[in-house]
């Protein structure tokens, strides 16, 4: 089962928030979903569940419509906003009226608190005295009550401590693994990173890549230069004035574009700069981000990744 | 239900019980309504006067009423007929206003099974402000067209009215049937006024006098025919005295009896005189239905208000949690079709607070009752009333449906505000700002009030039955409500069915 999103449109009054946004969440991988705040990730999340009308084109989730689904929960299992349970209720029973409403048994809020790793003190608790990240596993744990062919989490990893995180990228990894569908957004790059098998970027309701990880990155790297100097003013000058376009990207560590390593070496021997450590430049994926959101047209029609 | 409704009310009732505060806000609704009941009891305090003798008369259908007028009268055997030329009909009423006339003034014709209390009767009668009516056995009145002659006609236990402009030309006005008609009944002409009464009601304070009144009619050819309704007319001739016998001047039951000391006595005085083929009669008195007296059964209710404060609030945070807490996403992406989370919300909120609101007032009545009877409200000035009376469960039934209805409302305004202060407002604003108004506004403002606002579904708390013709001041503040019981909650059954319809539109249209 897929998610296949085709030239969705939104107007929030007088913002665009959708702007003939469409990419596929294809099963059996993990898809990034990525974007600044308000570039329209939880936007197209809930028109993918039928919560928000588009004003223009269409979200599948397998070939049908989200409100039109027999059984809703077994197909796609979404955690869009961690606080959405209401804080006087115990959260076994926010996950005990889900899986009533969803023709659920009961044995699933067991084996779904142990997915979590929610103990049964903790299920037993009123929501309103969970920390951010209980919250987030109690959400999780409802988003996999149906044990769906299709996993929607809006910024699972925000508020989890570095143990939350690392069990969150696990779980991940091995739902894709098991033949589903995953779409998770964020708006730090860096959190996906190791986990996406594939990205979507978004921003400004438009979508900016839509990519494997290695493709990404290779992109973003393009033909840069870093070079450490303990004179980082004069090398700039010096690099400049041979046509380079220079970032400083640390205290000593300055990055070249438009010169490959040959000519800025060469360039910096002229000026008697000093330097040290001079290499071709390895972009991480949280650089690539800022690449792209930063440019996002140019790069757009370079690599001409958008479906 | 289909499977997908019933998994949506059982998953709506998990929602309902899970949070706790609701459970326990829900439950003090119940233990306010019985508070409240018990102390709204405590207040008055009745010393009753009297032993069973002063009970007023039972009428035919086994109902005390109240049966008092002056009578001029013959004995009719069997099948026949009486008529009569009412020359003139005129309203007396003791006190400083000479031009105040009682609409219920009356004089006409009457056939009654005998003079004393109580009897059947079937009459064709005058108002000074209310037409020409055709009334009987007390509790049935009927509005027929006017004229100055008026006949009864007696066939067997059925009576036919007729009225003539002229004594020549006749129209048939209606017919009814006496409940229990002996063979030989008296029949002739009578007069009667119930006491007139002043009210001036100002905003905050009401105030009632009753002074006497008088009707005095004046009748001429005054007829008493045998047979079966042939040859009236030409029946026992013109004239006073015909007819199987003389006149008897009878004045029927005791009149309206004013407190002692209260007011000079009255200028005018029952009587009747004979003379030349006129006959005059001034009465006083009322024929007709008691009245309604102290309602015991809506007075030990006084909780419900209370307790529907409380069930408001929870109504309407049941919905607007929802939106507060993003759960309706949750709800939605559950549950996609939207209506169903409405009508599901709405069965179980609905089916909780009935349930909840009738256990309270079956707590609360008989221990309101009990304290009531302390107080001296006891027979035999004032009737026992039981769980197991109809007109009992009637009210508590109507009134947990009325407080369910209500609460419900106060969800579906959740659904279309989204805002818990603002559906409870609107809520309150309809429900209770008119129970407060009518108490305060001019009868008529207030009568209109509790006719069209949900307020008018407390009339099902009432169990005196009203009769149109019976005056007597309908108030609010007395429980006496513009809408018959069952009917009232019609009332605000329509704004719920319109409220929720938005609702549902809202739900539907709206972003979740």
């Amino acid at each position: 089962m897929e998610i296949e999103v085709e030239g969705l449109r939104k107007r929030y009054g007088p913002v665009n928030a959708l702007d003939g946004v469409s990419f596929t969440v294809r099963a059996g991988m993990v898809t990034g979903f990525v974007g600044p705040n308000g570039a329209g990730k939880s936007t197209t999340m809930r028109i993918v569940l039928g919560l928000d009308a588009a004003d223009g084109g269409r979200a599948l989730v397998g070939g049908r419509s989200y409100r039109s689904l027999r059984d809703p929960l077994r197909a796609v299992g979404a955690m869009l906003d961690a606080s959405s349970a209401h804080p006087g209720r115990r959260g076994r029973d926010h996950l005990r009226w889900i899986a009533h409403s969803a023709g659920l048994p009961a044995r699933r809020l067991d084996e779904v608190l142990a997915i979590v790793g929610l103990s049964e003190s903790a299920a037993k608790r009123r929501v309103g005295g969970y920390s951010l990240g209980m919250r987030q596993r109690l959400g999780i744990a409802a988003a996999l009550l149906g044990d769906p062919e299709v996993l929607m989490l809006d910024e699972p990893v925000n508020g989890l401590d570095p143990e939350g995180i690392v069990w969150i990228r696990g779980l991940l990894k091995s739902l894709a693994a098991e033949g589903r569908a995953v779409l998770v957004s964020s708006h730090l790059m860096g959190e996906l990173e190791g986990t996406a098998d594939r990205l979507v970027v978004i921003g400004r309701g438009r979508i900016i890549a839509d990519t494997s990880v290695p493709e990404l990155l290779e992109a973003a790297s393009g033909g840069r230069v870093a070079l450490r100097t303990s004179a980082p003013a004069d090398a700039m000058a010096v690099l400049s004035r041979a046509g380079g376009t220079v970032a400083s990207v640390g205290a000593d560590a300055l990055t070249v574009s438009g010169l490959d390593a040959q000519s800025t070496v060469a360039a910096l021997s002229a000026g008697r700069v000093p330097f040290s450590e001079i290499s071709a430049h390895r972009a991480t994926l949280e650089e690539a981000y800022m690449e792209l959101t930063r440019d996002a047209t140019e790069f757009h029609a370079q690599a001409g990744g958008v479906a | 239900m289909s499977a997908v409704m019933f998994r949506q009310v059982r998953a709506e009732w998990t929602k309902l019980r899970s949070v706790r505060r609701w459970t326990l806000t829900l439950l003090a609704a119940v233990v306010v309504t019985v508070l409240v009941s018990m102390l709204g009891a405590s207040g008055g305090q009745v010393s009753h006067i009297g032993g069973p003798d002063d009970q007023p008369p039972m009428g035919p259908e086994g109902k005390r009423v109240r049966d008092a007028f002056q009578f001029v009268h013959q004995e009719m055997r069997g099948d026949g007929s009486v008529t009569a030329h009412l020359a003139s009909l005129t309203s007396k009423v003791d006190g400083v206003k000479p031009t105040e006339a009682e609409p219920w003034a009356k004089a006409g014709i009457m056939v009654k099974g005998s003079t004393k209390p109580g009897a059947s009767f079937v009459a064709l009668l005058a108002t000074h402000g209310h037409g020409t009516r055709l009334q009987h056995d007390f509790l049935h009145d009927k509005s027929v067209r006017s004229g100055s002659w008026l006949r009864l006609t007696r066939s067997g236990s059925t009576f036919t009215a007729y009225i003539s402009d002229d004594g020549t030309n006749w129209t048939k006005a209606g017919s009814v049937k006496a409940r229990s008609m002996p063979e030989t009944a008296q029949v002739g002409v009578y007069a009667a006024s119930p006491l007139h009464t002043e009210m001036e009601r100002r905003f905050g304070s009401t105030s009632i006098s009753d002074v006497p009144a008088h009707a005095v009619g004046v009748f001429d050819h005054v007829t008493v025919g045998a047979g079966s309704g042939a040859g009236v007319g030409a029946g026992s001739g013109a004239g006073v005295g015909a007819g199987s016998g003389a006149w008897t001047k009878t004045k029927v039951g005791e009149g309206p009896v004013l407190p002692p000391g209260e007011g000079p006595p009255s200028q005018v005085q029952d009587g009747s005189s004979i003379t030349d083929g006129t006959i005059t009669v001034t009465g006083s008195g009322e024929i007709g239905p008691l009245p309604r007296g102290m309602d015991l059964v809506q007075r030990s209710m006084q909780g419900v208000l209370v307790g529907l404060l409380v069930m408001v609030a929870v109504g309407a945070l049941y919905m607007t949690s929802e939106f507060r807490h993003g759960l309706v996403r949750t709800t939605f992406t559950t549950a996609p079709r939207r209506g169903g989370m409405l009508a599901a919300k709405s069965l179980v909120l609905g089916a909780t607070v009935f349930v909840l609101s009738a256990v309270g007032l079956v707590i609360a009545f008989p221990l309101a009752q009990s304290r009531m009877r302390a107080s001296g409200f006891k027979p035999p000035g004032f009737p026992k009333w039981s769980l197991t009376d109809p007109a009992v469960l009637r009210a508590i039934v109507g009134s947990a449906l009325l407080v369910a209805l209500v609460a419900v409302l106060a969800l579906a305004f959740g659904a279309i505000f989204r805002h818990s202060a603002a559906a409870i407002a609107v809520v309150l604003a309809i429900v209770l700002v008119p129970q407060i108004l009518a108490s305060a506004l001019p009868l008529g403002a207030s009568r209109l009030l509790l006719s069209v606002t949900p307020a008018a579904g407390f009339a099902v708390q009432q169990t005196g039955k009203s009769y149109s013709f019976a005056p007597e001041p309908c108030m609010p503040d007395d429980g006496c409500y513009p809408l018959a019981p069952w009917t009232s909650l019609l009332v605000p059954g329509l704004y719920l069915a319109v409220a929720l319809l938005l609702a549902w539109w809202a739900l539907r249209r709206r972003d979740a």
